[in-house]
């Protein structure tokens, strides 16, 4: 163990931030060896975001302040070495999704540590492609990354931070804003890093998703490292223990048991505990119209006064959009909202509810305090300033009347921001992600003040991930991501829906990807012709880095994580014969590149996508034969045929479809809306009801028909050659 | 793949030609060279200082937005389009003869306004066609000094994150009351811009401070030569914008056009 080399080591650092009162590090020492994960862990203000930063340098070179002892970063000293010189030794991913990257394109973030590093163009290019290649981001190349979830931020961060191949990786709270998924992925980023032998030194308020990952952890408090632990010592604490020393549960099961009890224990608006809900929804349908709209629709829900709501569901599965519809903010898409058991319009719903937004800052405009609480209010009325004062001692904020509201730490600004709701005589508090980046302590005085409004009266509904928040404080919870999102009316189709005629399937089909290994010269002139043409373009060069046909081989791979076989052909034919499904429209059989075949299946259509493969509708199809139940090829995504396979014999293109597989829908499809804030510009994957996971990545199969100028003339107009 | 389709008759309903996958799927838009846009920038401070005639104006206007248009910003294009026609047209009612007195301030302020238009015009064109890279690399091309560069290329970022910011303080605002409504803004200017431009500005110091920090552990600061993943160069359409956009001025300043 000794024998590793020691990429970090700290020898009794002390530091204290610049115009602050206590120092933030006491004579801290800490060694972390080479490809070992270690976690920082501690209440908030305990130092480990301190210690993060003086691990790539930021301190004391960006925060100044008085700093003594010795940091010694992958051989370099990190506190007189500038900064610059420890860039491509470490890689650094912080905590906000949104702030985090420099460019608004996604390929130019990646290519902007290298840029400043003073690295030759196609030096570039060719780690664009390794790293994109290895964090899996090929399709969201060139997007821009305003209109990109949170946890595809996370994920192009640690691409970006990774692209000069560092030594050591330094993470700060990665996790603070994403839901399940996105930290599961993130988990899966981590492993691969530790396998690849970086080593990796992450700050964490939410430690469960590290379990089994770190190999040390480091407890901090008040500046000072409190206790090291190795892995299996530290994860057979009891809970007890770990909740002594301010840190959030190692093991969620238990809350995610009360979760799901609390979700069943979701009250039926009938059946009333006598009074009138404060707000009631009857068939609310979310979402808003344009190119990138969405709708869905909600379970019928009611709020009471003195209950806390939990609303739950990962990131895009509508919450977002649902408390701004309670709130007014945007109107419903259909169905009704009752106020106090009257039909309630949007303003009306504004003047009752008010909303604390996850990042406060937008919601407090003045001096002081009390200036604060009484914005819209008479101030010299002596009832309202006495009502200021009660409100303000309730919320332990007097010692603060008059200090400046951006000076107050995030817990007193979100109590500012509920004051203001209460001088109002707002009814209905929705808290959103409240928790989000808090330790254990300030977690529970956030619960504390929720049992303290209901108290009051008041109707709460919190929007969050954090589980142990909605295990200990909610009264009950909506998960609007188990809820069906489709009724009747979705089901039987829309309008832009095509028919589908069996006549432009029939036949046989060859993979392109025959086209990308053919031997023909003619062929791989083409190939030439067009490298040639994307090499030439600045913004498609990274494409090309390792040669323009592993690009298109890795696009229009027919092999899937389930199927490791690549498809050569299909052949399509009616369905019938004996045994088949009255709801059959088509016969697929399913071949290798050996001409073995693989499967037949008969497939119905179960219903079609409106904006799936490449934004056009999409069908669905899948089979109800007992044989394929571990299938890879049971559930099929495909666009219909373009051109038909007639019009190529009027001279037109070879026609050629777009398909994507799997054994179970889910794998390929989400339900939900794009990131409700931002309305998209150019993303394919905008839908009603319905999204790819990915809608630009599929494989390819073509008419097995005409000669090599048929395919060439294909691969031409690919690249818009003429 | 979406081919190039000859025969148009064909199922209409997809989208036309672009390639398969994410990185070709954006079209490429024709700009013109980020120090060409910085030249127009500086024409249009020039115009407002040398105080041109109102023709001149009016046929730089014209040639700032088509730039601008032909980079796609069709909404943007015609939404100046329209300021500027309006500002002008209320700059050249005659209060006296229409025997509104009152009207000499809404004029005088719609010419100040006017005049200040093509600076904000030639500065949207530039910051929000550009990437940050190509912005750095040509202003690195000029030498120009980093104490420069940097600010240039944070205002750059910034940009698109303010429409979202603003979005998000008027919902806060209508919760709370202040300035509701469609004309609530105009009832109360003063106030709303406090309230709007607090929130507003403290939140951009947060987001400034974050994104410091992540420029820096990307090297920004580094001494030496930075390079570019992007080609950046004069091209012909480059050298003849400046001089079209220069001869207006200079035929101005002669006493030609006046």
């Amino acid at each position: 163990m000794s024998v590793r080399n020691r990429e970090s080591i700290t020898d009794h650092v002390s530091f204290r931030y610049e115009h602050a009162q206590e120092t933030a590090l006491h004579d801290v020492s800490l060694d972390v060896h080479q490809s070992r994960c270690i976690v920082l862990c501690g209440a908030s203000g305990c130092g480990k975001t301190t210690y993060s930063r003086i691990v790539n340098g930021l301190v004391p070179q960006f925060f100044h302040g008085e700093f003594t002892g010795r940091q010694i970063t992958c051989g370099l000293d990190a506190s007189t070495v500038p900064i610059d010189r420890l860039t491509p030794l470490v890689g650094s991913v912080f905590q906000n999704p949104k702030t985090q990257y420099f460019n608004a394109n996604v390929t130019d973030e990646l290519a902007f540590a290298a840029e400043n590093m003073g690295l030759p163009a196609d030096d570039i290019n060719r780690r664009i492609a390794s790293v994109s290649d290895r964090f899996g981001i090929g399709p969201l190349l060139g997007r821009s990354i305003f209109h990109l979830s949170g946890g595809q931020k996370q994920r192009i961060a640690m691409a970006a931070a990774s692209v000069l191949n560092p030594r050591l990786m330094v993470l700060d709270e990665p996790t603070s804003n994403l839901d399940a998924h996105a930290i599961a992925d993130m988990r899966t980023m981590i492993e691969r890093m530790k396998a690849d032998g970086l080593t990796i030194i992450i700050a964490e308020h939410r430690l469960a998703w590290l379990n089994g990952v770190a190999d040390r952890y480091v407890v901090f408090d008040g500046g000072r490292i409190v206790r090291e632990y190795e892995a299996s010592e530290f994860l057979a604490l009891s809970p007890g223990c770990i909740a002594a020393m301010g840190l959030r549960a190692l093991n969620l099961e238990p809350y995610r048991k009360q979760i799901a009890e609390l979700e069943r224990r979701r009250a039926f608006p009938s059946s009333s505990s006598g009074a009138t809900p404060l707000l009631a929804t009857r068939d609310l349908a979310i979402g808003y119209r344009g190119r990138d709209g969405f709708m869905r629709h909600v379970p019928d829900m009611a709020f009471r006064a003195g209950e806390i709501t939990g609303l739950m569901g990962h990131n895009g599965c509508g919450k977002t959009t649902l408390v701004k519809t309670l709130t007014g903010l945007v109107k419903p898409a259909g169905g009704t909202i009752m106020l106090n058991g009257r039909k309630a319009r949007p303003r009306d719903l504004t003047r009752a509810g008010f909303m604390v937004m996850q990042d406060v800052n937008y919601q407090l405009f003045s001096d002081s305090v009390r200036e604060e609480l009484m914005i819209g209010l008479d101030e010299t009325d002596p009832a309202v300033i006495a009502q200021a004062d009660r409100v303000m001692d309730d919320l332990d904020l007097t010692a603060f009347a008059d200090r400046h509201p951006m000076s107050l730490s995030d817990g007193q600004k979100q109590r500012v921001a509920i004051g203001s709701a209460l001088m109002c005589g707002k009814d209905l508090i929705i808290l959103d992600e409240p928790t989000s980046g808090l330790d254990r302590y300030h977690m529970e005085q956030v619960g504390g003040l929720l049992r303290q409004l209901a108290a009051r009266g008041k109707a709460i509904l919190v929007v969050t991930h954090d589980e142990e928040l909605a295990a200990g404080w909610c009264d009950r919870i909506i998960n609007l991501e188990k809820e069906p999102i489709m009724n009747a009316t979705n089901m039987s189709g829309t309008a832009g829906a095509p028919a589908f005629d069996i006549a432009d399937w029939l036949g046989d089909w060859e993979s392109f990807e025959h086209y990308i290994d053919s031997d023909d010269p003619t062929i791989q002139q083409t190939w030439e012709a067009a490298e040639q043409a994307v090499l030439a373009d600045p913004r498609m060069a990274p494409m090309a880095a390792h040669g323009i046909r592993t690009f298109w081989s890795m696009a229009c791979a027919t092999t899937s994580p389930e199927n490791i076989i690549h498809i050569g052909w299909w052949r399509v034919s009616e369905p019938g014969g004996a045994g088949a499904a009255a709801s059959a429209v088509i016969r697929i059989e399913w071949f290798a590149e050996d001409n073995t075949s693989l499967d037949i299946y008969d497939y119905r259509i179960d219903h079609v996508i409106e904006h799936g493969l490449e934004g056009s509708p999409t069908f669905v199809f899948t089979t109800d034969d007992p044989n394929a139940e571990d299938s890879p090829f049971r559930w099929l995504l495909v666009i219909a045929p373009l051109p038909s396979r007639r019009a190529f014999t009027k001279g037109g293109l070879l026609s050629h479809l777009h398909f994507q597989y799997a054994n179970d829908l889910a794998t390929l499809v989400v339900s939900g809306e794009p990131d409700a804030d931002i309305h998209a510009e150019g993303t394919a994957s905008g839908s009603a009801t319905e999204t790819l996971h990915n809608p630009r990545w599929y494989a390819t199969m073509c008419a097995d028909e005409g000669t090599v100028q048929d395919r060439c003339a294909i691969i031409r107009a690919l690249h818009h050659l003429q | 793949m979406r081919a190039n389709l000859n025969d148009s008759s064909v199922n209409a309903s997809r989208p036309s030609a672009t390639p398969a996958t994410g990185a070709f799927a954006y079209a490429v838009r024709p700009t013109l060279d980020p120090r060409t846009k910085l030249f127009l920038l500086l024409a249009a401070n020039l115009m407002l200082f040398f105080h041109v005639a109102l023709t001149t104006q009016i046929v730089m206007v014209v040639l700032f937005l088509i730039p601008l248009a032909a980079a796609g910003r069709w909404k943007t294009t015609l939404n100046f389009a329209i300021t500027y026609a309006a500002f002008t047209a209320l700059g050249l009612l005659d209060p006296d003869a229409l025997g509104l007195p009152w009207l000499h301030v809404v004029s005088a302020l719609a010419v100040g306004l006017a005049m200040m238009l093509p600076c904000f015009i030639t500065g949207a064109y530039a910051f929000t066609t550009t990437s940050a890279s190509e912005f750095i690399c040509s202003m690195r091309r000029m030498h120009a000094p980093e104490a420069v560069v940097i600010p240039c290329v944070v205002v750059i970022r910034f940009f698109p994150t303010i429409a979202e910011d603003y979005r998000q303080i008027r919902n806060a605002m209508a919760l709370r009351g202040i300035a509701a409504g469609g004309w609530g803004l105009l009832r109360h200017p003063a106030q709303s811009l406090e309230y709007i431009l607090i929130p507003l500005l403290m939140n951009a110091t947060t987001v400034a401070q974050d994104l410091s920090v992540a420029a820096l552990t990307k090297g920004l600061g580094r001494e030496g030569a930075h390079t570019s993943r992007t080609r950046i160069r004069m091209g012909v359409l480059d050298w003849l914008a400046m001089v079209v956009v220069s001869v207006p001025i200079i035929l101005d300043m002669a006493g030609v056009l006046r």
